[in-house]
């Protein structure tokens, strides 16, 4: 299955080369979750807070579907 | 030929015409919960001295306007009352053209109720002054006189007076809260003038906190501005926030984000977010009864140095503006009981692609702060929490 991964904020620098409008194009098996892409992605461990799922507030172990769109926000705190 | 009538006249034909109740006939509907709509239609000064509990004010002479703000529902009662029963009875007419159909005046007016000892109530006027200034409020419906009493009414806390601080101190102070606190315990430096529009070149090394309250008066002078120059700790915090209605959350660490959240669910106040990064923002309000606190969403503090701040990462300049005037536009929502608020709804703002997205966020039932079995029923050391060396002192 094909899904799209958007990284906001910090987790930018994650994003592969070839992505495109900050909007990566990931295919996974059909058993994927959110933390396979996270894995593929190379993201560490504690830098993603929030993971969106078409919308939705979803886990690391929310099971993917084919033409996800997947957003991954990291916690910020800046306001100075 | 026109009829000609004399006031006299033209009342006793307009009684007449339209339907009348007494005033213990009222008072019978409103003890009984009646559903219905109470319309006090006098002028300004003569409500400043009391209305009727339960009354909207909408002057005569603004009535045909206001009406289908107040009340669209045709056939809804609605009750008119003045000072003595003719104008209230000219006013019925009125909405009668309008095609209400279910209008009555209140024959004995204010005047009547108020000498039979029924409930009233004399809620804080503006003055001519506050008029003038707030005008542009008072015609909105959604605020009105009303609204704005809450807001000059209203204490708001700012944590940080820098790039959120600024821009929601002052767009607040201007709207008239009344009260508005800052917190900070930096100077004005100036790299901060990028961004923190509350300060200006000649505050250079001047307390942002100072600097911040002269700023705020020149544009409100009304506004009481209550300078805390020191840094929010565990020990100082609940002592600053017990005063206040709503606290906005504009300071730049993670230690602190924690500090004012757990001290704000354990004192059950709003508490109104922001934070940014380089051209990302987020905003939501957590509020201990009706939705999560920043402890569901962000149960575990990052990785120390896995988050830059602004000093080391850099943010665009008009940023906070934006993300700080949608935290002070949270908090005149939460003054007014108005709209939905950014309540159990994080709203990402993304500046580079220009979009807004708001998604749901719910309350954890295992949040050790505001769920089901709490293990943080106190404030803690939030510089070890984030993995930072514990506070000194």
């Amino acid at each position: 299955m094909t899904v799209s991964v958007k990284l906001f904020a910090t987790l930018r620098k994650y994003l592969p080369e070839d992505a495109v409008n900050k909007t990566a194009t990931l295919e996974f098996g059909d058993e994927a979750k959110a933390s396979d892409i996270i894995a593929q992605l190379e993201i560490p461990d504690g830098h993603i807070h929030l993971i969106l799922i078409d919308g939705k507030h979803s886990s690391e172990d929310t099971p993917l579907t084919d033409g996800a769109v997947v957003s991954f926000f990291p916690p910020i705190a800046g306001g100075a | 030929m026109s009829q000609r009538l004399s006031s006299q006249e033209l009342l006793a034909q307009v009684k007449g015409e339209v339907k009348e109740m007494s005033m213990e006939e009222l008072k019978d509907k409103l003890d009984r919960n009646d559903d219905l709509v109470l319309i006090d239609v006098r002028e300004q000064d003569e409500v400043d001295q009391g209305i009727i509990v339960g009354a909207t004010h909408i002057p005569r002479g603004f009535l045909e306007l206001r009406i289908e703000n107040a009340e669209s529902d045709r056939d809804r009662e609605i009750v008119l009352y003045c000072a003595g029963g003719n104008r209230s009875a000219l006013a019925a007419q009125s909405l009668e053209a309008m095609g209400y159909t279910n209008v009555i005046s209140m024959r004995e007016g204010y005047t009547g109720w108020s000498a039979a000892g029924f409930p009233t109530v004399q809620e804080r006027a503006l003055s001519k002054e506050e008029r003038l200034r707030y005008s542009r409020h008072l015609i909105v419906p959604e605020i009105g006189e009303k609204g704005q009493v809450k807001i000059l009414e209203s204490k708001v806390l700012l944590v940080g007076t820098g790039g959120l601080g600024s821009p929601s101190a002052y767009y607040l102070a201007a709207a008239g809260v009344g009260t508005i606190g800052l917190i900070d315990f930096d100077v004005v430096d100036v790299t901060n003038l990028q961004r923190q529009i509350i300060h200006g070149t000649s505050d250079i090394g001047r307390p942002k906190v100072v600097s911040a309250q002269e700023t705020i008066n020149d544009l409100n002078p009304d506004c009481n501005v209550i300078v805390h120059e020191t840094r929010l700790m565990a020990d100082n915090i609940m002592d600053i926030i017990k005063d206040y209605d709503i606290i906005v959350d504009g300071c730049d660490n993670f230690p602190t984000r924690y500090l004012v959240n757990d001290a704000c669910v354990l004192a059950g106040k709003p508490n109104v977010h922001g934070s940014i990064y380089q051209f990302d923002g987020y905003a939501t309000v957590f509020h201990p009864d009706k939705g999560p606190c920043y402890r569901c969403l962000y149960p575990e503090p990052p990785p120390p140095g896995a988050v830059p701040s602004c000093d080391e990462a850099g943010v665009l300049g008009v940023l906070p503006g934006t993300v700080g005037l949608i935290q002070a536009t949270e908090a005149l929502k939460l003054i007014l009981d108005e709209g939905d608020s950014l309540i159990g709804r994080i709203l990402m703002y993304d500046a580079l692609d220009m979009t807004f997205q708001t998604f749901n966020v719910q309350k954890d039932p295992s949040c050790p702060l505001c769920g089901e079995n709490p293990t943080v029923t106190e404030l803690i050391d939030y510089e070890a929490f984030c993995g930072f060396a514990p506070a000194a002192g």
